[in-house]
């Protein structure tokens, strides 16, 4: 061990340095105290031995500057002092020292401080070892949590960028829909496209859990469920005999070959969805509730009615049926479709928004154009929130018939 | 999580003590259930009587568990508080998972 000794005595610097010398350290000695500091500021010495009265800076001034400096190692310091006197010691140690050897010194003495101060070392030195190695794993983490946060962000945007564009028109309808994400990613997705020049297909979904697995599963059917209608889209049959000329796949069929397709006998990663088609020129809808929320019909003059007796969700259960139903839209009859988020949607004390609360807000914004009831009901969810952190998927899809 | 659980005769009941079944819970419930039903419980009364939500997640582990016990055991569920209800009526679980009013009844059809 590299040793400082400052004394203003030529005698005890000789003596001290012989004797640490023979016990194996190295020894650095300087005469007075400013000496000292610049040997410490300038060598990476983890110990010193200093003596207290030195004309200029004294042993206690060195240790109060050691304490104050940002020395990237611990600094031990013994005093050496001619006083035992108990408010001496006191001022010592409220100056910084670590210990102290009272002169003239014993030799056993001085050699059993050493060691203590060399255990205390040992176990500073560990310390900082410890610290700068969880440092790293620290930095490593950090730039592990900005890269998945990157990532996750750039899911996001290709999420949002297959969601229906508000301006995309069809003719005979008016659109338009609310999404606001619980975590980043959603599970919630849900589009409207035309199958022909006369029939709109939409879909409202929402796959269990949250985060990427459930992003990644709805990513993969807004793909299916897509206007790409060629051969092998679920959503029409194609024949051998007129491959030109497609029918329509009826809903619940479109559904049963989803839970075919996307069937998880671990039952973590299902969905559950409306999907159905809409005549636009006759108002008819057929649809197919599987397991997602009952959808409304709200007519003009605020009649709601709850659409729907339920269903099973799609890839939990193996050879179950589903079933299409079909109503018919008179002109400004809207039809909502949302996911569960909405009626879970909980406020004070826990309380949910509630699925009739919802029903009588749809009542209530009947009379008013289809898009004040989207933004209307982006300020209702966080003022009976409280905020805008939601625990799950908020998803609101609106087609009104003209 | 905690699950209440003791055996019947030959059935395991189990009784889980939450009042939400969410995601934060459902891999834990899934992982004990899954100790309880290795430990030899193949009849299987899932008491919800405590539970006042189950979401997707929670839905999921239940399924999973009727799915699991398949034709070697049995599964029986009651207790079902009204907003637990609405969720089996809306996904119609309860026309898959036999569902009892009470457990008298749910442990008569397993014994049965």
């Amino acid at each position: 061990m590299k040793i400082l000794v400052a004394d203003d005595s030529n005698d005890v610097r000789v003596i001290l340095s012989k004797l640490l010398q023979k016990w194996g350290h190295d020894v650095v000695t300087v005469d007075n105290g400013e000496a000292a500091w610049q040997v410490l500021r300038s060598q990476p010495i983890s110990f010193a031995l200093s003596d207290w009265m030195m004309p200029g800076l004294d042993g206690l001034e060195l240790c109060r500057r050691i304490r104050a400096a940002d020395f990237p190692h611990y600094v031990y310091v013994i005093l050496l002092t001619a006083r035992d006197d108990k408010s001496d010691l006191i001022a010592g140690m409220e100056a910084g020292a670590d210990d102290f050897l009272t002169k003239p010194f014993n030799r056993d003495e001085l050699r059993a401080r050493i060691r203590a101060a060399e255990r205390v070392l040992d176990l500073e030195r560990t310390l900082e070892q410890r610290n700068q190695h969880l440092s790293q794993i620290n930095a490593k983490l950090e730039d592990a949590y900005q890269r998945m946060r990157n990532d996750l962000e750039a899911a996001a945007r290709v999420q949002a960028s297959l969601l229906p564009r508000h301006a995309t028109p069809h003719p005979g309808v008016r659109v338009d829909w609310l999404f606001c994400p619980a975590a980043v990613v959603a599970g919630d997705t849900f589009n409207y496209f035309a199958l022909d020049e006369r029939n709109l297909a939409f879909y409202h979904l929402d796959v269990a859990g949250h985060g990427v697995p459930s992003a990644m599963l709805s990513v993969t059917l807004s793909r299916v469920l897509s206007a790409d209608l060629k051969a092998g889209s679920p959503l029409l049959k194609f024949s051998p005999e007129a491959p030109d000329r497609p029918t329509i796949t009826p809903p619940h069929e479109v559904v049963l070959e989803l839970n075919r397709r996307f069937l998880d006998d671990d039952c973590l990663l299902y969905f559950t969805m409306v999907y159905g088609v809409m005549d636009t020129h006759s108002g008819v809808v057929t649809l197919c509730q599987a397991g997602h929320p009952n959808p409304f019909r709200v007519s003009s003059h605020g009649e709601v009615e709850t659409l729907g007796g339920g269903g099973f969700p799609v890839g939990m259960l193996p050879d179950v049926e589903y079933h299409s139903l079909e109503l018919r839209l008179a002109p400004a009859d809207r039809l909502v479709l949302y996911s569960d988020g909405i009626p879970d949607c909980s406020g004070p004390r826990d309380e949910p928004f509630g699925t009739e609360r919802f029903a009588r807000f749809l009542a209530e914004l009947s009379p008013l154009p289809l898009h004040e009831l989207v933004v209307n009901l982006q300020k209702r969810l966080p003022s009976w929130r409280g905020n805008d952190i939601y625990e799950d998927d908020i998803s609101l899809l609106v087609i009104e018939m003209q | 999580m905690l699950i209440d659980a003791k055996t019947e005769g030959a059935v395991l009941v189990a009784r889980p003590l939450v009042q939400r079944l969410d995601a934060s819970v459902a891999d834990s419930f899934r992982g004990s259930m899954s100790e309880l039903m290795a430990a030899g419980g193949q009849r299987v009364l899932l008491d919800l009587e405590e539970v006042q939500f189950i979401d997707s997640s929670g839905l999921g582990a239940i399924v999973s568990i009727y799915r699991r016990l398949g034709r070697a055991g049995a599964l029986a569920i009651c207790g079902l508080t009204s907003p637990v209800l609405e969720l089996f009526r809306l996904t119609r679980l309860d026309h898959v998972c036999p569902v009892y009013p009470d457990k008298a009844a749910a442990l008569a059809a397993l014994a049965g």
